[in-house]
């Protein structure tokens, strides 16, 4: 908090904040905000986190935090680090324990006038169908074999077993599959607790959301993604569950241990870490890529279900809800890319905790349906407010390693929600909001109300103002269902 | 401690769960983590089911580092093996090591706990294990 600090931040602009280095930072701290969100920042302890990554050896330009950074545990959520793949690190704290949990976008041939009249049902078949809350199981029971499959080949695992069509790869970052992920990387122990998960949302902040299309911002770009007013929309925000949990804390463990050997200073013992060129990190990055292929067929489970669950509750034959896939994109990840850093094309690993992927138009990653446009850039907000599509921009990759920001941030915490809801019905609120809503946890309602988390216009500004994404189209609720 | 109604209570933290925990001794603060832990993950307190019993060893680096990996252990148990713990004999030596009979019972569904937390990880984030004048203290923050 700022009394204590050892550092000022200094305005460079009306979007952007620096930390000057001090002590022992590498580089500095580079801070996406405003005057109206910079408060909130300022409350906890998400600035100190962005000061503390700065230690980290080999990291390269900034350490970054966008507009929704809140405080995490060692890196910010919110936050983005890029390392030098000689000289820098890789640290799970810098990717999270949900690796590549993320969110993704489906449009429909639906309007929203298709929906409402049946919201009520729809969310009910989906609750029902959708495992979701503490510790659920999925319908999908693997075995070894085939859970390594599921860990090689990602989204594709579930398109091969009929879930989905093969064009959904193109429309997933990464083809819905991260190259290097090896079974061999992978304990037991985490087959185990990820074995009977597939197809689950989670809890907490995850959820199936069914909303429209309420606010066309760029209607060329809106159009070439087939994107149209009062449009019924899907989506989606899940993650690894419990695969990916038990991977970051074990590497975590292991790096830990290891500090001491690598002759690594850490502020802060979270952002345990290891040299990018040593064995430990090549079986870290190859345990991560397997949870984020887990993730990306969870998704895709997910969807289909969903698909199913939809075309049966409204009565409609396959084919007539006509879902399809916009784009899936993850928040919490560490991947190897090109980037241009003083002129020069380099490559480096850039560690996104809470930020999503931008690419600008053009950029050799893009599919063809987005290589002219850029790449969508999803953005959930709260459940009763919106969200917002985007469109990744050069900003991005000449500030940010081509990030934008994953959502709103929260802004209170789970108890200070608990508490300010005391004696309120949110189910209730909402639906006075034209918006049913149902989760598995008891109390998700009440930590998960809207004003718990910033407001997600504020933070879209922002990442517009400073020229990271542009505003496509906002998405308001009818139907949601919370882990 | 005697202060205090019950052995821990939430910190607040924006995003995940920090709580802090107290002890008259090192293997009492141990045992009230977890409870502590069972107690945001069940999002219950005790409970009226046959016990049954099982071992567990564990050596560390240091006593905080005993303490995440005796709370992961426990975690483990819920998550993979269904087991709640309830209470546990354990005894903890100057080499970081515990021996423990943890006592909990098995539950086939996890729908019984619709006031639980899904606790992903514990975190060394802000870790704290420390001794104060009627005994210990510590504080952990859980990823949620």
């Amino acid at each position: 908090m700022p009394g204590q600090r050892k550092f000022k931040l200094r305005r460079i602009d009306e979007t952007r904040w620096e930390i000057p280095m001090v002590g022992g930072m590498r580089v500095p701290g580079l801070i996406f905000s405003d005057s109206s969100l910079l408060p909130d920042i300022e409350k906890d302890n998400s600035c100190e986190q962005v000061y503390n990554v700065a230690h980290l050896p080999g990291i390269v330009s900034y350490s970054i935090a966008l507009p929704d950074i809140h405080w995490g545990y060692g890196f910010p959520i919110g936050g983005v680090a890029a390392f030098d793949l000689d000289d820098g690190v890789v640290s799970p704290g810098g990717v999270g324990y949900d690796i590549n949990c993320g969110v993704r976008l489906a449009t429909t041939g639906l309007t929203r006038k298709d929906v409402i009249p049946r919201i009520k049902e729809l969310v009910d078949s989906l609750y029902s169908t959708i495992p979701s809350g503490l510790g659920s199981t999925g319908k999908i029971r693997l075995n070894r074999k085939a859970l390594s499959e599921v860990v090689k080949s990602g989204a594709g695992w579930a398109v091969k077993q009929g879930m989905g069509d093969a064009s959904d790869l193109e429309h997933i970052e990464d083809h819905g599959s991260l190259t290097g992920a090896e079974s061999a990387s992978i304990s037991e122990r985490a087959f185990e607790r990820g074995k009977d998960q597939l197809g689950t949302l989670g809890s907490g902040n995850h959820f199936v959301e069914i909303g429209f299309i309420s606010e066309i911002f760029e209607s060329e770009v809106a159009q070439a993604w087939g994107l149209f007013p009062d449009q019924a929309t899907l989506m989606i925000h899940s993650g690894s569950r419990g695969f990916g949990y038990q991977i970051c804390d074990e590497f975590l463990a292991r790096m830990i241990k290891n500090i001491s050997k690598e002759r690594i200073e850490l502020p802060d013992r979270q952002l345990a870490c290891t040299k990018i060129s040593s064995p430990l990190a090549r079986e870290y990055l190859s345990a991560m890529a397997g949870a984020a292929n887990f993730a990306f067929a969870n998704r895709q489970i997910l969807m289909n279900l969903v698909k199913e669950t939809w075309e049966v509750s409204m009565g409609l034959s396959p084919g007539k809800l006509g879902l399809s896939l916009l784009y899936d994109v993850s928040h919490n990840i560490a991947k190897i890319e090109d980037h241009v850093v003083n002129g020069k094309k380099v490559k480096l690993c850039v560690h996104r905790k809470g930020a999503t992927r931008a690419l600008p138009p053009f950029h050799p990653l893009l599919p063809g349906r987005y290589l002219k446009s850029g790449q969508p850039v999803l953005i959930p907000g709260d459940m009763g407010r919106c969200s917002f599509i985007l469109v990744g921009a050069q900003g991005a990759m000449d500030q940010t390693f081509g990030s934008a920001c994953h959502g709103a941030g929260r802004v209170l915490s789970r108890n200070d929600a608990l508490q300010r809801t005391k004696g309120r019905f949110i189910e209730q609120e909402l639906q006075d909001r034209n918006i049913y809503a149902r989760s598995a946890g008891r109390k998700t309602m009440r930590e998960e109300f809207p004003e718990a988390y910033k407001d997600v216009v504020s933070v879209v500004n922002v990442v517009q103002k400073a020229g990271l994404a542009r505003k496509v189209a906002s998405i308001k609720p009818l139907g949601v269902i919370k882990g | 401690m005697n202060q205090h109604t019950l052995p821990w209570k939430l910190l607040e933290h924006p995003a995940d769960i920090r709580i802090e925990v107290y002890g008259t001794n090192l293997e009492q603060i141990f045992l009230n983590s977890a409870l502590a832990m069972t107690s945001i993950i069940t999002g219950t307190d005790g409970n009226t089911e046959e016990l049954f019993g099982k071992n567990l060893s564990l050596k560390s680096d240091s006593l905080e580092d005993l303490i995440v990996d005796w709370l992961r252990e426990i975690l483990f148990l819920f998550n993979v093996k269904r087991f709640v713990f309830c209470d546990a004999s354990l005894k903890i030596d100057e080499t970081n090591t515990i021996e423990a009979r943890l006592f909990g019972y098995f539950t086939e569904s996890s729908d019984r706990f619709l006031d639980g937390v899904e606790i992903k990880g514990i975190t060394y984030h802000g870790l704290l294990l420390e001794k104060t004048g009627d005994g210990f203290l510590a504080r952990i923050i859980f990823d949620v």
